[in-house]
C-alpha cells in the first residue's frame, strides 16, 4: 500500500516537472482592460516566436492597480510580472528606490532606435537615468467639441487659451461651457507643463517655486479661475470626472461643448459616455497660450514596468514585443485607438489616413502628426505626488475663488517644501 | 451564588470533580484572552511602538523620537482639518441626529400611531444596511447635475446645491447619510428606555393634573437620563470612527472638507504606506477615546446614583 | 384626558402625518435604488422619477455577473459572515458562561481587563494587524476576515449577562449525573440560551457583511474581495465601451441590501433585544 503512494507522487512529481519545463504564466495588472484586449488580439503572434514555451496567462483589471501592487508589495503577496504604472503612480515607486529595488530596467528594449521615440514619454518613467516604464500612448492633448454648438452660435473654435477664455465669456451667458476643470493635480500639471513651466527640474529638484515657474502657474491659476467664474469651465470633482454621468450629461444636454482632453480620453470616456451622439463630434488642435509654451498638453500615460523575478527576461520581451517597433505602435493605435509615441509611425497611413465615424469621418491621424514631435518633457521626483496632492486639494479653493492664484501657488509649494522636508 | 453552593455540592460529592472545577472556566474564557493578546494587544504596542519611528513600509524603520508626535500635531494641516470635521460629525450626531432620534422614538412609542410595526420596520430597516452600498446610493441622489435631491430643489422653484462638490455643504451631505442610517439605531435604545418607564408613574401624574408638556419633562426625560447619556457616548465615539461614509461619497474631499481623522490614518498608513506616522494618528485617535470612555465610566456611575 | 378632546385628535392626525413623511424619507432611498437597479442609464436620471422602470430591464444584474466576479464577492461575503458568526457564538458563549457561573481566582480582573479592551479603536492597530497578517501570509484569505474576531468582548459582555439570569440548579443537577463542565455548558445551558444567541448572531452576522475598512485593507486581489469593497471598486473601474456603472451598482447595492433587510424583518425582536441588552440594562 505505501509502496503504491511512493509511486504514485513520484509520477506526480516527474509530471510536474516535466510540464515545468514549458509552461510558464505571465502575469499583469492594470486599470484599463483596453491593454488586457489589445495583448490578447496578439497572443497567438507571441506565442510564434516561442513554440517551445506553453503560456497561459493571468491579466486582471484592478483599480488604481499601482496602489494595490505596493499594498501587496508591502504585504508580501504575489506580485505580477507586469504592472500597468499609471505615471501618476510613479512618484511613489521612486521613494526608497523601489523602481530600482524591485523592477527592470527597459533601456535595452529602445537602444536602436531611442530618438525616434517622444522623450518626453520616457523621461516620466525614469529613475536614476534608467528607464522602467514603456509608455501606452503618445497622451497628447486636442480640443474634442461639438461643431453645432460653435456654429448655432457664431463663434469660432478657439487656438489660445485666452481666446477659449473670451469665447468662453460669450457662451458662459447662455450656459454653455467650452472645457471642464477638475480638482486634480496631475490635470493642472498638464497646463503648466504646455506653458513651459516646470514642477520638478530633470535632477528631481523642486523648482515650482523659482521666479518663471511660479510666474507661469501664477499665469495658469489665473486663467483657470477666471475660466470657472465666467463659466468658460464646468466644475467637476473627483471620480464623477470618470465614471460619472455629469459629463455625458452635460454633452447631450448642450451644456458642455467639448474638453481638451489626451487622445486616450477618447476611446475610455466620451465614446462610451455619448455613444448615441457618434458622427457629432470634431477634433481641433490644442489650444496654445500665448504668452509661449508647447503645441500641446499631455495628461496620463501608463507604462509597463516589469517586476523582478523568475520570468523577468520573458516578460520584457513581451511587454517589447507588444508595445516596440513601428508595426506594434501602429496595431495598437489601430486596435485600442492609443496614438503610437514613435515618432516615425505617424508616416504610416493607417494611422494619417483613418476616417473616424464617431469625428464625422474627421482624419485624427493628421492632427496628432502634427503634435507628436511637441510633447513637453517633464520629470519625476518621488515628492511629485505630495505635489500633485496638495494642487487636488487646493483647487476647489481656486475654483470657488476662496484663494488668489498668488496664495494657491504659494500654499501648494509651503506643503510641497514641508513633506519633503519632513521626509514623507 | 448560586455556583457558589453548586460548587460546595460538587466537592462533597466527588472529589475529582473539584479540580475539573478549578481550571474549567479558565479554559473557557482562554480563547478571548488569546486571540485578544495576539491580534489587539500586542498590535496595540506594537503601534505604540512604531508611532516613534520613521518607517515607510518598504524601507528601514528610524528612531524618530516624538517628530511625528510634533508634526502632527503643530504642522499638519490636513490632520488638523480631518480633526475639525470629525468634530462636526460628532457634535452633529449629538445634536441632530440624537435629539431626532429621541423624536423618533417618542413617536414610534405612541399609541396614538396607526401601523406602528410597519412604521418600526420602515424607520430600522436602514440600520442593517451596508453603508457602502447606501452611500453609493446617496452619491447619485447627491448628483450636482441629475441628482433626485437638486431635481426636486428645482422643480419646487429652488437654486440647485452642489452637495458633494461645496465645502461648505458636504459635510451636511455625509451628515445626511449618516442620519439616515443611525437614527433607527438610536431610536432603538431610546424606546427601551421608553419601555422601561413605568405605567404607574404616568397614571400617578395624570391623576395629580399634569399635563402632557409637564409629564414629558418631569417623568420621561428624567427617566430617559441613563439612556441618553449611554447613547452620547455611543455617538461620540462611533463618530470619531466615521470612515466609510465619507471615504465613499467624497474620498473626504473637496479639498479635504469632509475628511475624517480615521480616513487620514487610512491615507496615511495604506495608500501612502507611511506606517511610523500613522500610527502616531492611531495613537492620537486611542487617547481620545480611551479618555472618552472614561469620561462615560465616570458619568455612568454619577447616573446610577 | 387633561387636553381638550379636538387638540388631542389633531394631534394624533399631526403624529401619523408626521411618522409617514418620515417613513417616505427614510424608505426612498430603498425604493430609489431598488427601481434604479432596473433601469437603463437615461431613465436612472430621469426626472421626475419613475418608481416603475418604463424601460424594465435585467441587463444591469446580468452585468454584475458578465463584469465583475459578483458571484465570487457574494460567496466570500456570505462564508465570512457565517463562518465568523459561528465561531463568535462558540467562544462568545463559551466566555461568557465561564464569567457568569464560576468563581475563580482572578475572575473580577480579567473581567475588567476584558470590558477595557473595548476601548481600543480598531484604527489603532490598524496598520500593525495589516503587518501581521502581512507575516502571517493570511491577506486576500478569509484567515484574516475571521479569526482575529471570533471572540469579541461585546459579545462576551452580552452573554455573561444573559447566562446570569439563567439558574444554577441545572447546572448542579447535570454535576450530580456526572456531566463533565463542558458537557454542562454544551448541553445543558447552551439550550437554554437560544434567544441571547440568536441577538448575537444577527449582531455578528451583519457586522461582518457590511464591515468595509478591515476587508478593504486586507482583501486586495479581485477574487477575495466581499461585497461592499468590490461594489465600491466597481465604481472606480472604467470599462472601455460600455455605460458608466450606475445602474450596475444600484443593483450591487440592492442585492447586498435587500435579503439582510428581509430576514430583518423577521428577526427584529432578537436584534432589538441584543441591542438593548448590550447597551442600556447595564
Amino acid at each position: 500500500m505505501k509502496k503504491w503512494l511512493y509511486v504514485l507522487v513520484l509520477v506526480l512529481f516527474g509530471s510536474f516537472m516535466a510540464q515545468a519545463q514549458e509552461e510558464v504564466t505571465l502575469s499583469a495588472w492594470t486599470h484599463d482592460n483596453l491593454y488586457v484586449e489589445f495583448f490578447n488580439s496578439r497572443l497567438s503572434e507571441w506565442e510564434a516566436l516561442h513554440p517551445d514555451i506553453k503560456f497561459t496567462y493571468d491579466f486582471q483589471i484592478i483599480p488604481n492597480a499601482w496602489d494595490r501592487y505596493l499594498e501587496a508589495l508591502a504585504a508580501g503577496e504575489t506580485l505580477p510580472d507586469l504592472l500597468g504604472l499609471e505615471q501618476g503612480g510613479f512618484p511613489k515607486f521612486m521613494k526608497d528606490g523601489i523602481i530600482e529595488k524591485y523592477f527592470v530596467p527597459l533601456d535595452d528594449l529602445v537602444a536602436s532606435d531611442r530618438s525616434d521615440y517622444a522623450e518626453g514619454r520616457m523621461s516620466i518613467y525614469s529613475y536614476n537615468g534608467k528607464l522602467y516604464g514603456l509608455e501606452s500612448s503618445l497622451t497628447a492633448s486636442v480640443y474634442y467639441y461639438q461643431p453645432k454648438i460653435f456654429e448655432d452660435n457664431g463663434v469660432a473654435v478657439p487656438t489660445t487659451w485666452e481666446e477659449m477664455l473670451a469665447t468662453g465669456e460669450e457662451l458662459g451667458k447662455k450656459g454653455i461651457a467650452l472645457n471642464v476643470a477638475t480638482n486634480s493635480g496631475n490635470w493642472f500639471q498638464m497646463w503648466l507643463d504646455q506653458r513651459g513651466g516646470a514642477v520638478f527640474d530633470a535632477d528631481g529638484n523642486f523648482v515650482f517655486a523659482d521666479e518663471a515657474n511660479r510666474a507661469m502657474a501664477i499665469e495658469v491659476a489665473d486663467l483657470i479661475q477666471k475660466g470657472v467664474k465666467n463659466g468658460t469651465f464646468l466644475v467637476v470633482l473627483g471620480d464623477d470626472h470618470w465614471g460619472g454621468v455629469t459629463i455625458p450629461t452635460a454633452y447631450r444636454e448642450g451644456r458642455l461643448a467639448g474638453q481638451v482632453m489626451p487622445d486616450w480620453w477618447s476611446s475610455c470616456c466620451l465614446m462610451p459616455g455619448v455613444e448615441e451622439m457618434a458622427g457629432q463630434w470634431k477634433v481641433a488642435l490644442p489650444p496654445v497660450w500665448s504668452g509661449g509654451g508647447a503645441k500641446t498638453l499631455v495628461w496620463g500615460g501608463t507604462g509597463w514596468a516589469v517586476s523582478q523575478g523568475e520570468h523577468q527576461d520573458l516578460a520584457k520581451e513581451f511587454i517589447g514585443f507588444m508595445y516596440l517597433g513601428k508595426e506594434s505602435q501602429v496595431q495598437k493605435f489601430e486596435k485600442i485607438n492609443m496614438f503610437p509615441w514613435m515618432l516615425s509611425a505617424y508616416n504610416d497611413p493607417r494611422i494619417t489616413d483613418l476616417e473616424d465615424p464617431f469625428y464625422g469621418g474627421q482624419k485624427l491621424g493628421e492632427i496628432y502628426a502634427q503634435l507628436a514631435d511637441g510633447v513637453p518633457v517633464w520629470y519625476q521626483s518621488p515628492f511629485r505626488s505630495n505635489w500633485s496632492t496638495a494642487v487636488g486639494d487646493n483647487l476647489p479653493l481656486l475654483f470657488d475663488g476662496s484663494m488668489t492664484p498668488e496664495a494657491f501657488v504659494d500654499e501648494v509649494t509651503r506643503i510641497t517644501q514641508d513633506a519633503i522636508d519632513f521626509g514623507f | 451564588m448560586a455556583s457558589q453552593n453548586a460548587r460546595a455540592l460538587t466537592a462533597k460529592n466527588t472529589r475529582g470533580r473539584l479540580r475539573q472545577d478549578r481550571f474549567a472556566p479558565y479554559f473557557f474564557i482562554s480563547p478571548f484572552f488569546i486571540l485578544f493578546t495576539i491580534f489587539f494587544l500586542l498590535p496595540s504596542l506594537f503601534a505604540i511602538g512604531i508611532s516613534f519611528y520613521k518607517w515607510k513600509a518598504l524601507g528601514v524603520p528610524e528612531f524618530f523620537g516624538t517628530r511625528n508626535f510634533e508634526r502632527l500635531l503643530t504642522g499638519d494641516p490636513i490632520f488638523w482639518q480631518a480633526v475639525k470635521n470629525t468634530i462636526f460629525y460628532a457634535v452633529a450626531s449629538l445634536f441632530i441626529v440624537a435629539p431626532l432620534a429621541l423624536l423618533e422614538a417618542l413617536a414610534l412609542n405612541s399609541k396614538r400611531l396607526k401601523f406602528r410595526t410597519f412604521w418600526r420596520a420602515v424607520y430600522f430597516a436602514p440600520i442593517v444596511t451596508s453603508t457602502a452600498a447606501i452611500a453609493i446610493v446617496f452619491r447619485m441622489l447627491y448628483n450636482r447635475e441629475f441628482g433626485f435631491l437638486n431635481e426636486l430643489i428645482m422643480a419646487l422653484g429652488g437654486m440647485p446645491v452642489d452637495w458633494l462638490g461645496n465645502r461648505g455643504v458636504v459635510r451636511f451631505s455625509v451628515m445626511g447619510v449618516v442620519l439616515w442610517r443611525w437614527t433607527g439605531l438610536l431610536a432603538i435604545y431610546f424606546l427601551a428606555g421608553l419601555q422601561s418607564i413605568p405605567d404607574e408613574l404616568y397614571e400617578a401624574a395624570a391623576i395629580d393634573g399634569a399635563t402632557q408638556r409637564q409629564r414629558f419633562f418631569h417623568i420621561t426625560l428624567p427617566s430617559l437620563r441613563p439612556v441618553m447619556l449611554f447613547v452620547a457616548v455611543i455617538v461620540s465615539i462611533g463618530s470619531i470612527q466615521i470612515f466609510d461614509d465619507p471615504q465613499i461619497l467624497t474620498q473626504g474631499g473637496p479639498a479635504n472638507a469632509s475628511l475624517s481623522v480615521v480616513q487620514y490614518l487610512y491615507t496615511r498608513g495604506i495608500s501612502d504606506l507611511l506606517y511610523g506616522y500613522a500610527s502616531a494618528v492611531g495613537v492620537f485617535l486611542f487617547v481620545v477615546i480611551f479618555t472618552l470612555s472614561m469620561v462615560q465610566l465616570r458619568l455612568f456611575r454619577g447616573g446610577e446614583r | 384626558m387633561v387636553e381638550p378632546k379636538s387638540s388631542k385628535l389633531l394631534g394624533t392626525i399631526l403624529l401619523n402625518l408626521g411618522v409617514a413623511l418620515g417613513g417616505i424619507i427614510m424608505a426612498w432611498p430603498i425604493l430609489w435604488m431598488i427601481s434604479a437597479s432596473f433601469k437603463r442609464l437615461n431613465e436612472i436620471y430621469a426626472f421626475p422619477p419613475t418608481i416603475i422602470p418604463r424601460n424594465f430591464t435585467l441587463a444591469n444584474y446580468q452585468r454584475l455577473f458578465t463584469d465583475w466576479p459578483f458571484g465570487r464577492w457574494y460567496i466570500n461575503s456570505l462564508a465570512v459572515a457565517v463562518l465568523v458568526t459561528l465561531a463568535v457564538l462558540f467562544f462568545t458563549s463559551l466566555a461568557g458562561y465561564g464569567f457568569a457561573k464560576y468563581r475563580f481566582r482572578g475572575r473580577q480582573p480579567l473581567f475588567l481587563i476584558m470590558l477595557s479592551s473595548t476601548m481600543i479603536p480598531f484604527e489603532l492597530i490598524l496598520i500593525p494587524l495589516f503587518i501581521l497578517m502581512s507575516r502571517l501570509g493570511w491577506t486576500n484569505s478569509y484567515t484574516s476576515l475571521i479569526i482575529p474576531f471570533m471572540a469579541p468582548a461585546l459579545g462576551i459582555f452580552l452573554m455573561r449577562q444573559y447566562i446570569t439570569t439563567l439558574p444554577s440548579e441545572l447546572m448542579e443537577a447535570a454535576r450530580i449525573d456526572g456531566a463533565t463542565e463542558f458537557g454542562i455548558y454544551w448541553r445543558v445551558m447552551l439550550p437554554l440560551m437560544r434567544p441571547v444567541l440568536a441577538a448575537q448572531a444577527i449582531l455578528s452576522f451583519l457586522g461582518s457583511w457590511n464591515s468595509y475598512l478591515w476587508p478593504l485593507t486586507v482583501m486586495r486581489n479581485r477574487d477575495s474581495m466581499t461585497l461592499p469593497v468590490g461594489m465600491v471598486s466597481m465604481m472606480g473601474s472604467i470599462t472601455a465601451g460600455s455605460e458608466p456603472p450606475v445602474g450596475a451598482s444600484m443593483a450591487a447595492a440592492t442585492l447586498i441590501t435587500i435579503p439582510v433587510i428581509i430576514v430583518f424583518l423577521f428577526v427584529q425582536r432578537y436584534y432589538i433585544s441584543g441591542l438593548t441588552a448590550a447597551g442600556v440594562k447595564e
